[in-house]
């Protein structure tokens, strides 16, 4: 819309100038018919689990119930139980995030100062990066204990490369002319790195975010798994050990809740990290 | 070989001449021999004039550039900035326009203008302030927290100009500064250009390949030979120097005695006509 505009009147531009409301609409209608068509599928799902079990077409005791699963989490939720696990797990989760991506992508834009040390280094990262975190857990438990610090630790594991090697590609490719462009103002390499390196690699370290928070919660659950006190892990380790399916299913879908609640975060995180990628039309 | 400078006569005079290149040359080795870049170029740009170089792609003038603003050594000659050679590795004495607008797309329009300023670690409040003075002179005080992807091409070279005005630096390089813009735009752009500069009284060393884009703003204009790099003409153009526009200019009746001397030089050095000059 605006392109056609612009390119009739390059000099002489309309800041008034936006997308006609008939485009904003039908945008907004799509949205609407997006969300509709999600909730129609999740009743279904769950439609067709509960009607399944109470005519007996599926197994109550291999699948649970949607209305078990239902009533286990108001009572638990009552008694502050379910709460509870979701703090601890939510947590380690959090703590081991912020943690694993801070220090990767510290590490990984600080490689962009020397390329001989990111070199040396690249055969290290590369190995670290291809253990599996599981692999680690046992190790992890012995050093720090069955507490909430040996799951921290595994899941700050579990984000550190992924934070690392998007931070320092982020700071590969920076647009090299904008580096030029800095030297021909007489920057030093402290004011190319702070003024351009780390603001370009926003969009790296935000996509890397993204994939860590699961990742995270990854780490966090194994390490619950492995040997714990508490958590959703906890739980769902315990109850499926006693053939408790619906108590099973309620660890996962709240899990899954707690996996989407950080997503927003990092998603509003996103938005203002990289407002300007989105202000197109001012 | 190299035309005499010719006195400006008329209402300006002659004026000193701010950079002088002195029998520049510059080869660089690489494998499969030397080349040379230029040779023996000659070129003054006079306090507060216009000077263009004109010249077929591949003539050098990217490197005469990055000699004259001491990023590349010459192999041989000097080139002076007020009487004082200029040696490499100076960078931020004299400001430098590229075809490339290069405006960093998260800072706005306003951070955007400031960013050498804050590179040399002027106050912040200063450089906005300054910055807010070449945005309102312009009239782009309104796109000041308008983001690089929401301008056209001719605002965001705009843009570009008020970075490099707002350092202040009285010597301006333009590389081409225009030539990915259409042509209204250009000759737009070509007029806040010129009354800008002489506004603020500075002089201006500008590359083009376009010959009616150098007739329609010069006062002097210098024609490059092709490969190796070398003046092969001094034109001294006068339709500006009663503070005409560069469409004014176009209407002006030198303006196409100029155009077509200055074809005629460039169709021979591009080996177009065969004929020697």
């Amino acid at each position: 819309m605006n392109e056609t505009v612009q390119e009739q009147l390059p000099a002489i531009i309309d800041a008034q100038e936006d997308e006609s409301p008939s485009i904003e609409s039908r945008e907004q209608l799509e949205t609407l018919l997006v969300r509709i068509v999600q909730i129609f599928i999740a009743v279904t799902l769950f439609g067709v689990w509960e009607w399944g079990t109470r005519t007996g077409r599926i197994s109550t005791f291999l699948f649970g119930s949607p209305s078990q699963v239902w009533n286990l989490a108001v009572a638990r939720v009552e008694n502050g139980s379910l709460l509870y696990s979701a703090y601890v797990t939510g947590l380690e989760t959090i703590i081991g995030f912020l943690l694993g991506s801070l220090l990767g992508t510290a590490i990984g834009l600080g490689l962009w100062y020397s390329r001989f040390v990111a070199q040396v280094m690249s055969v290290f990262i590369l190995a670290l990066g291809s253990v599996p975190v599981l692999a680690l857990g046992p190790l992890i438990i012995i050093w720090f204990g069955v507490g909430v610090e040996s799951k921290i630790v595994l899941a700050t594991i579990s984000c550190i490369i992924v934070a690392l090697l998007q931070a320092y590609d982020g700071a590969q490719h920076v647009d090299k002319d904008l580096i030029k462009l800095l030297r021909s103002f007489g920057a030093t390499k402290v004011q190319i790195f702070t003024k351009v390196v780390i603001p370009s690699s926003y969009g790296w370290v935000v996509a890397a975010a993204k994939l860590n928070v699961g990742f995270a919660l990854i780490g966090a659950v194994i390490g619950e798994y492995i040997s714990s006190e508490a958590g959703l892990g906890n739980i769902i380790l315990i109850a499926g050990a006693n053939y408790n399916i619906p108590l099973v299913l309620l660890g996962i879908f709240s899990l899954m809740m707690l996996a989407f609640v950080l997503s927003m975060v990092v998603g509003l995180l996103e938005r203002r990290l990289l407002k300007w990628k989105t202000a197109t039309n001012r | 070989m190299i035309p005499e400078v010719a006195a400006l006569d008329g209402e300006r005079g002659e004026t000193r001449p701010r950079v002088e290149i002195k029998s520049v040359s510059k080869s660089f080795a690489t494998k499969t021999g030397k080349i040379e870049a230029l040779r023996n170029v000659n070129l003054l740009a006079h306090d507060q004039e216009f000077t263009c170089i004109v010249g077929p792609s591949g003539c050098g003038k990217s490197t005469l550039f990055n000699i004259v603003a001491g990023l590349l050594d010459p192999t041989s000659g000097q080139v002076l900035v007020d009487g004082v050679p200029v040696r490499s590795g100076i960078a931020g004495r004299m400001g430098y326009m590229q075809q490339k607008d290069l405006l960093i797309p998260w800072r706005n329009v306003l951070q955007n203008v400031t960013i050498g300023l804050e590179i040399q670690r002027k106050p912040m409040a200063e450089a906005r302030q300054k910055a807010v003075e070449y945005l309102k002179r312009f009239g782009l005080e309104k796109f000041a927290g308008s983001y690089p992807a929401s301008l056209s091409g001719g605002m965001r070279q705009r843009v570009a100009l008020m970075r490099t005005l707002v350092m202040g630096q009285d010597i301006i390089l333009m590389d081409e500064p225009f030539q990915s813009l259409d042509y209204p735009t250009r000759v737009a752009l070509e007029a806040d250009l010129l009354e800008m500069v002489r506004e603020l009284k500075r002089t201006v060393l500008f590359i083009t390949h376009d010959i009616e884009e150098a007739v329609s703003i010069a006062d002097r204009i210098y024609v490059l030979s092709k490969s190796p790099g070398t003046v092969r003409d001094l034109r001294t153009i006068r339709l500006n120097m009663k503070r005409e526009s560069p469409i004014d200019a176009r209407k002006n009746p030198d303006f196409h005695i100029h155009y077509a001397a200055i074809w005629n030089q460039l169709e021979v050095v591009t080996g177009l006509k065969k004929e020697s000059v």
